[in-house]
């Protein structure tokens, strides 16, 4: 991928331990997944930053060939891929998302 | 794509499995899908969800298929 698309997507990593890809933004989730998401962040008190893909096409498509994952939203914890929202739910209905987060 | 290209696609992709497939809005293009198969073996929950999306990679990157919600289980 385009080294500076990848450099843009890490600056965006970089901003907390825990960050969310998602369209729209905390307060206007654009999507019904991206709002689960937020749901579940909020309700486990997590410290997060969010990236509106929608406010950038380049993240929108990188983000995707980044973490091989094609779809929006996507759970990031320190720089690594966790998933996407079923997967965020499944993990903090396991008590697993918790676990991760005070780690 | 209908539901039942869409259970095709799964079966094509993860034979001897249990498929479901569920259209939620009846638009067909947002799925909900659960496999259960044995090739999950192993693998995290993220890679068994990534497998499940790259049978609809294309269809994904269209959006022809705009939502799909995945559920997985071993065995």
């Amino acid at each position: 991928m385009d080294p500076e698309l990848k450099t843009k997507i890490e600056n965006v990593l970089a901003q907390k331990r825990v960050v969310l890809f998602m369209k729209g933004n905390p307060s206007f989730p654009q999507c019904g997944f991206s709002a689960r998401a937020i749901a579940i962040l909020k309700e486990l008190g997590a410290d997060f930053a969010t990236c509106d893909v929608l406010e950038d096409e380049d993240i929108r498509n990188g983000i995707k060939e980044y973490g091989n994952w094609p779809t929006i939203p996507q759970l990031y914890i320190d720089k690594k891929l966790v998933g996407g929202s079923d997967i965020m739910m499944e993990m903090f209905e396991a008590g697993e998302l918790q676990t991760m987060l005070k780690a | 794509m209908s539901p039942d290209q869409m259970r095709e696609r799964l079966v094509q992709f993860f034979p001897e499995s249990q498929v479901e497939v569920n259209d939620l809005t009846g638009g067909g293009d947002h799925y909900e899908v659960f496999v259960q198969s044995k090739v999950f073996t192993g693998l995290t929950r993220m890679e068994q969800h990534q497998k499940v999306m790259a049978a609809f990679q294309a269809e994904l990157k269209t959006g022809e298929v705009h939502a799909l919600s995945i559920r997985t289980q071993t065995g």
